[in-house]
């Protein structure tokens, strides 16, 4: 018995050790809206802590009807071991809405452990009730249904102002791409069992970006109708076009719930029943105005309010070694659709397709956040380079009007980078043409460039004087070389003409049978025409020379013999006086075959 | 009359002030991106200054510049009429043909531009210079045929002679083509931005096929025709766009070369 006491003070210990200590909270939770002349409650809830009750507070054009009531609720949980522990008192406080308006909840303290808590404050809206229905000429208007209350519900019976979905814009006119809300709500006085969508409104010409919601429902009062209204989506959206545009209505299935009064006899009960309908949202439309133009330059569609910067990291830039150049734009509109600047990095400096980084969040009314664009480049050439400023433009819808801002272009000098020495690929220079050549500079004078030499006249005398020039030396040339052949002409018909006139005379002696006379015409026949020919003097005209030149005029040996023989013959007749006409006859043939003979030997040279 | 004399002073005073030529401030505007004031000058310039190469080939950069494609076409054209060896001319405007949005077919044959490229090897007077030394040499070949004793060198000259007669001939001709460019008067170019290629010299019905050309696009007048009842046009030109094209075009839609 002992021993289980041990152990069950033992179990104490570990519990009482393991529970985590929450610390105490004091709060307000907030209060729906609530219709005039309705009951409702206020509860301010302590946790973790034990307090007493406070006192009423006092809210504006309510009256207090009980409070506080107090209810306590704890738990223990153990996960894995770990105990924790909670628990909670609520301090209620039931009031009756008597004046619509909207009020404000005040924060209230408590004691709790010697420690002073103080909630938070609230306000919410006491809504009017429901307006009759103008019925008009005094007459009782149709008794309209109140949400919550199912006794004034006709059965089998909804007017499309009972349940509907209605689709609102935050702004009913706004500039192309300026942020504005889309919020679709759904209307109701009945209880939904289900809701389904079978066609969803569609947002066309915008860009739109979800909203996140709440699924609450919260009482509204709307036309002078109190309805239980509950957001199904919020949009934020950005229009891309000027004009009119306009959202169309999308298709709901609804099943709701009808309350149908049973007779049990005795006592009456409602008895809910499904129903179902289908419903449409209203068609909104929203003016979109276009942005003023003339748009300045380098504008790129930002609309909104923003700051732009630059970094470049690191200062120190070497070639070949990648640094990073940051274009970083903050501030609130269509953050989400800018487009990425073109920087007009210089040449010698490689791009890689830039990262972009957008960090945007949709709060209030409009998205906010950074938009990132991340270049990394890597310098090829050392030398000094510019990356010029790429000044953001953006316009501002408040103000109405283009906002520039301008960034810093850096001025960086490129050092050489460690891996430069290796060349991986050798590269052709680019050599194609990107625009056309400069123009020449003019010459200080300018003349008419339009005659050509090929037609002037004097260009051609040229030619003709060249011509002329030849044909003139031509003539000349025939002419002296017709001169320089008459000179030997001339002593070869001498000799032609002295051998006849000699042959002439010897046969007029031959005839006269004066044989002394016709030897002595022969051999001088002979002997002048050889020493002519020859060009051989007569006192050289021995056998010795004759028979050599001659010979050196290639003269056939037999004529140079015949010829020599003849010579020989007429020299022995003149001593041997008695000659038969026969014989002189011979000889005289053969002297005229020799000349002949001579004559076409050295022609044939010739 | 006094006003017009105090008015050519002023002119002489302002331009011996500025010491500079028309076409040197044409260059100074052209430097200064005044392009069009560039293009106004060298117009100038041409008509009082003489037409050379060189001032056809700026106006055409300053047309080019002034996005007139068709004008610096049509100038690069003439500077190279003046001088088909200008370098500078043919590269843009084989340039600025890349731009243009009409790329009729080639179908000029080998020969032919051959022949072409052999006439811009150098200027017109040059081409006359060497026609006339060629000639010099033909006729010193006949007379070394004419003249020598040795057969060998007879021998030289008659084949010499020959071979110097077809030179000459063909250096004669291209001497002959690359001066008498100049008074072409068979080409044109486009100048309006679209104008249609019709099938006969009217304007097009609605069924009829017609082929738009654009600015810039180069053509040869093979014929022209005077329509004055038409509205549109007081002349036709019949046009080729290449060897194998033949159409016709609104005479005031083109500009000669």
């Amino acid at each position: 018995m002992l021993r289980l006491r041990y152990i069950l003070a033992l179990v104490t210990a570990v519990i009482a050790v393991g529970i985590a200590h929450a610390e105490a909270t004091f709060k307000l939770i907030q209060p729906q809206n609530v219709v005039q002349g309705r009951r409702f409650q206020i509860t301010y809830r302590l946790s973790n802590g034990e307090a007493n009750p406070p006192s009423a507070p006092t809210l504006e054009g309510c009256t207090l009807r009980y409070g506080p009531s107090v209810s306590t609720m704890s738990s223990t949980q153990i996960i894995n071991g770990q105990v924790s522990q909670s628990s909670s008192v609520d301090f209620t406080f039931i009031y009756t809405a008597d004046t619509p308006g909207t009020v404000k909840v005040p924060a209230l303290s408590v004691n709790c452990g010697g420690k002073k808590l103080t909630s938070g404050t609230a306000s919410f809206q006491i809504l009017p009730a429901d307006k009759a229905s103008a019925g008009g000429h005094g007459q009782p208007a149709a008794p309209s249904v109140q949400a919550d209350d199912y006794t004034t519900q006709t059965p089998g019976k909804i007017s499309p102002n009972d349940l509907f979905v209605r689709v609102s814009f935050s702004k009913s006119h706004v500039y192309e791409q300026e942020a504005v809300i889309a919020t679709i709500k759904v209307y109701t006085k009945y209880d939904i069992s289900s809701f389904l969508v079978t066609t969803q409104p569609a947002f066309e010409g915008f860009l739109s970006e979800e909203l996140p919601v709440s699924f609450e429902t919260q009482l509204e009062n709307y036309n002078g109708q109190n309805y239980h209204t509950a957001v199904l989506k919020r949009c934020l959206l950005f229009p891309q076009k000027s004009g009119t545009l306009t959202v169309n209505s999308g298709k709901y299935d609804v099943t709701y719930v009808q309350y149908e009064t049973v007779n049990m006899g005795f006592f009456r009960t409602a008895k809910p029943i499904e129903r179902k309908m289908t419903t449409s949202s209203n068609a909104v439309t929203l003016r979109v105005e276009p942005l003023p133009q003339p748009a300045p330059a380098g504008f790129n569609g930002a609309v909104g309010k923003f700051t732009v910067e630059t970094q470049l990291t690191p200062e120190q830039l070497r070639t070949n070694e990648a640094a990073t150049y940051s274009y970083i734009v903050k501030g609130s509109g269509n953050i989400k659709y800018l487009k990425e600047p073109n920087i007009a990095f210089p040449s010698c400096i490689d791009k890689y397709t830039p990262k972009t980084d957008i960090n945007a969040n949709c709060t209030g009314s409009t998205a906010s956040g950074t938009y990132r664009v991340d270049y990394t480049i890597v310098p090829q050439e050392v030398g000094k380079f510019t990356i010029p400023a790429e000044p953001f433009v953006y316009f501002n819808p408040e103000t109405r009007q283009y906002v520039t801002l301008q960034t810093d272009a850096y001025n960086i000098n490129v050092a050489k980078g460690a891996n430069t020495s290796v060349v991986t690929e050798q590269k052709a220079i680019d050599t194609s043409m990107t625009d056309i050549r400069h123009i020449k500079p003019s010459p200080d004078s300018v003349g008419d460039d339009t005659s050509r030499i090929f037609f002037a006249a004097w260009y051609w005398l040229l030619w003709a004087l060249a011509t002329i020039a030849l044909i003139v030396a031509v003539i000349a040339y025939r002419r002296h070389v017709k001169f320089n052949a008459d000179v030997q002409g001339k002593r070869l018909a001498r000799a032609n003409r002295e051998a006849t006139k000699r042959l002439k005379a010897a046969h007029r002696h031959m005839a006269a049978h004066d044989n002394d006379k016709f030897y002595e015409a022969l051999a001088a026949a002979i002997k002048g025409y050889i020493g002519d020919k020859l060009s051989i003097a007569p006192s050289q005209l021995i056998r010795d020379n004759i028979t050599s030149e001659l010979t050196r005029r290639n003269v056939d040996q037999a004529t140079i013999e015949q010829a020599i023989a003849i010579l020989d013959e007429c020299e022995m007749a003149r001593f041997t006086p008695a000659h038969s006409d026969q014989q002189v006859a011979d000889i005289y043939g053969k002297a005229v075959a020799t000349i002949k003979n001579i004559e076409d030997s050295i022609k044939r040279k010739g | 009359m006094k006003t017009i004399i105090t008015y050519i002073a002023l002119m002489l005073i302002a331009f011996s002030a500025n010491g500079a030529t028309l076409a040197q401030q044409a260059d100074s505007a052209y430097s200064h991106e005044r392009y069009s004031d560039a293009v106004a000058l060298y117009t100038q310039s041409l008509s009082r200054e003489g037409r050379t190469a060189t001032t056809y080939y700026n106006l055409a950069n300053a047309y080019y510049r002034a996005n007139d494609l068709g004008h610096a076409v049509i100038n690069y054209e003439r500077a190279l009429r003046i001088d088909p060896s200008n370098e500078d001319a043919r590269v843009n405007l084989e340039f600025v043909n890349e731009r243009i949005q009409d790329k009729p077919e080639d179908d000029t044959s080998y020969l032919t531009l051959l022949h072409r490229s052999i006439v811009r090897f150098t200027s017109p007077d040059s081409w006359a210079c060497l026609a006339i030394i060629a000639f010099m040499l033909l006729l010193g070949a006949v007379a070394l045929y004419i003249f020598a004793g040795n057969v060998t060198l007879r021998k030289v000259g008659f084949f010499g002679g020959i071979a110097m007669l077809v030179i000459t001939v063909y250096v004669a001709v291209v001497a002959y083509d690359s001066a008498s460019a100049i008074s072409r008067t068979d080409e044109a170019v486009v100048i309006v931005p679209t104008t249609m290629l019709n099938s006969v010299p009217r304007a097009a019905k609605a069924n009829e096929k017609v082929v738009p050309i654009h600015e810039g696009t180069k053509i040869i007048i093979v014929d022209s025709i005077a329509t004055p009842d038409d509205p549109e046009s007081p002349m036709w030109y019949d046009v080729k766009i290449n060897n194998s094209t033949r159409a016709w075009v609104r005479a005031t839609d083109v500009e000669k070369i």
